[in-house]
This record gives C-alpha cells, structure tokens and sequence, in this order.
C-alpha cells in the first residue's frame, strides 16, 4: 500500500491524525486494548470496534506494469487483509485464549460472584414476601427461618457454576477458538 | 512496461482482470462488511457488560416470582377453601415451605441466568473469531431465546416442587384433619 502511505505523507498532520484516529494506523495485534475495567461480577470490556485499518486498495494501482501488476495488487490485499485480521481480529482470538486457565475460565469469578449474589439476593427477598404474605392474613410478626434452604442452594449453585466453567473451558478447547485452540492444548501439556 | 524483468512472460490478460476484481471486492468488503462487523463486534462486547448481566438476571428473576405468585396464590386459596386456618401449623408449615423453595428458586434462576449470559458472550466472541479467520459463523443466541430457557426451566421447576408441596400438605392435613377435627376452620369461626 505504498501509494496510500504516500498519499497520507502528503496530507497535513492534522488530516493525517484524522485518519489514523478513525481507521486505525495498521502494524501489530492491539490485544493489550481489550481489558475489564470494570469489576469480575459487572465487567466492562474496552474494544474499539470502529477500527478500520485500510483504506481500500486501489485496482489500477500497477496498471501499467504487465509482468507483475497482478501479483503486485494481489500483494497489496493479501496485505491489506492481514492488517485488518490483526487490529480487528487477532486482539479478540488473544482476550480468548487469555481467558482460557489451568481449571476453567477467567470467568469463573464473575459467574460465582453473581451466583452468590443471586442466591443471596433470593433468601433475602422470600423472607421479606414471607412476613409480608402472612400479615395480609392478619398473622403478624413471622420470619421465614430459611437460612438452611438458602446455605443449600447456595452450595449447588456454586458448585453448578464451577461445573459449568470446566464445561465452558472444554467446549472453547474443543473447537470454539478455531484453529488457535490446538496450541493451547499443547501449550498446556495435553495432547 | 513497468517492474518486472524483460525476460520475464507478460501476466495474462485474465489474471490481471482477476487481482482486479479482487482489489474491487476487497474494497466493496471494507465499505459495506467491515461497518456491519464491527456492529457485530460491539454488540458482542455488549453482551457481556455488567448492564448485560443485570438484564438477564432481572428477568429471569422476575419469570420466577411471577410463576410462584401464581402457585402461592392457588395454594392458599386451597388452603382456605378446605378450612385451613391462617393461624395453623398446616396453613404457615406450608406457607413457609413454599417460600423457601421461592428464595431457592428464584436465587438459582437469577445464577443461571447469569452464567447463560457469560456462555451467550463467549458463543459471540467465538464467531468474531471465526470471522476472522474466515470460518462459518453461527447465530447468537438473544436475550429472548435465553428469558425463554430461563422461562421453561422455572416453570418446571416449580411444578415439580408445587406437585410434592401439595402432596406433603395433603398428608399433612389429612393427619391434622384426623387429630384436630374441624377445630381450625377459622374462616368457618368468623
């Protein structure tokens, strides 16, 4: 793509920035942009997914070069696709292996938050409902003793949750990350 | 012409023709497919922020305690129907079991729906990568489709737990009914 960078060399730096900031400026995989900046349990993901890191490649570009026109405009969009695979793509395959652990996923912490959370938030509200049920029938002052349910429900779904994450991790190993999921494989020791 | 060397045979007319028509597509690609995808992409990192989560719970949620008003409503009702006192062992034994199973239920609803969202976002982020390395992509499963598993699974649930609450409350009463006779009818009192 050399008569785009040209062409960006000749626009003021401004228009350039401009550029840049819209479509993105090419080159390396970008993973360290995709982070959780906010908590396990509330996450919130950074991508920028506006990046568009080519401008187009221009058909007549070697036109009047016979002997390796073709080859040379080929060259360019085999060019161009591995700069969008890396700033679009490649960033996306890192975050998922990156979530990828010796037990389960990264998102083992969210999801046990949560379920902590649910179960607790459940015992919590059926108490309240349980007083509240009971006055409508002129029994007053009842409390709904179901810390017992509450502590076993809690267990199963903690441990349903962690199930589940090993289940997760399986399913991404066994093809759900294409053909980046044989090195993890080996990378961790299976076969 | 240009680069290449003398010695070297012209390209084909139709292989110029080709990487022509390639740049062409390529450019079509980038002005119509690329905008789409990285909706994609966003919609698929949006599916998996804390506001994602707090919807797929909520609703869940809220399927579970609108099945169990249903069934604590046509509980009590029975209850009081057949004379149960409010005031009973029977009518709040019943009662309280009922609303424990709700905390149960509705808590564990709430949790799997949290790690159905967790499993919607990764399903997503597997079909960004398999865009990118040009693989068939498949279908994310909605927020729909999800209340609608979240919806199915409750339902059943309930049934199952209503179904031995109500036989338990049957034996129950059938032995109270035997040890106090109609003592407890208060509705029959008043």
């Amino acid at each position: 793509m050399s008569w785009l960078t040209e062409y960006l060399q000749s626009l003021p730096d401004e228009a350039r920035q401009q550029f840049f900031d819209f479509y993105g400026d090419g080159g390396e995989s970008q993973a360290a942009q995709i982070g959780n900046s906010g908590t396990a349990a509330s996450p919130v993901y950074n991508y920028n997914p506006n990046q568009n890191p080519y401008g187009g490649v221009n058909p007549s570009a070697y036109a009047g070069d016979d002997k390796e026109g073709a080859s040379r405009l080929f060259a360019d969009i085999i060019r161009a696709q591995t700069d969008d695979y890396l700033n679009r793509f490649a960033p996306i395959e890192d975050f998922l292996a990156g979530t990828i652990t010796r037990t389960g996923t990264t998102f083992l912490e969210g999801d046990m938050a949560r379920t902590r959370e649910a179960v607790m938030g459940g015992g919590l509200a059926a108490q309240g409902q349980y007083s509240r049920n009971l006055e409508r029938f002129g029994v007053m002052g009842k409390q709904l003793d179901n810390s017992m349910a509450t502590t076993s429900a809690l267990v199963g779904g903690l441990n349903d949750t962690r199930d589940r994450d090993e289940d997760r991790k399986l399913a991404l190993l066994g093809g759900g990350l294409g053909s980046i999921a044989p090195k993890i494989r080996s990378s961790q020791g299976a076969t | 012409m240009g680069g290449g060397s003398p010695d070297r045979p012209d390209e084909s007319e139709a292989y110029r023709a080709l990487a022509e028509q390639s740049a062409t597509y390529f450019n079509r690609y980038k002005d119509v497919f690329v905008p789409l995808e990285n909706q994609y992409i966003q919609s698929v990192f949006d599916a998996g922020s804390g506001a994602a989560y707090q919807d797929a719970q909520n609703t869940a949620t809220s399927l579970a305690q609108s099945q169990f008003d249903q069934r604590i409503g046509g509980l009590q009702s029975g209850m009081l129907a057949k004379g149960v006192d409010p005031t009973s062992g029977r009518f709040q034994g019943a009662t309280s079991d009922a609303f424990e199973k709700l905390g149960s239920i509705r808590g564990l609803a709430g949790a799997d729906a949290g790690i159905n969202n967790t499993d919607r976002f990764l399903g997503g982020i597997q079909n960004v990568v398999k865009m990118g390395q040009g693989l068939a992509s498949e279908a994310m499963q909605g927020q729909i489709g999800l209340a609608q598993t979240a919806e199915d699974k409750i339902r059943s649930q309930f049934s199952t737990d209503f179904e031995d609450d109500q036989q338990k409350s049957q034996a129950l009463g059938t032995a109270a009914g035997m040890a106090a006779g109609g003592a407890y009818n208060y509705y029959g009192s008043n």
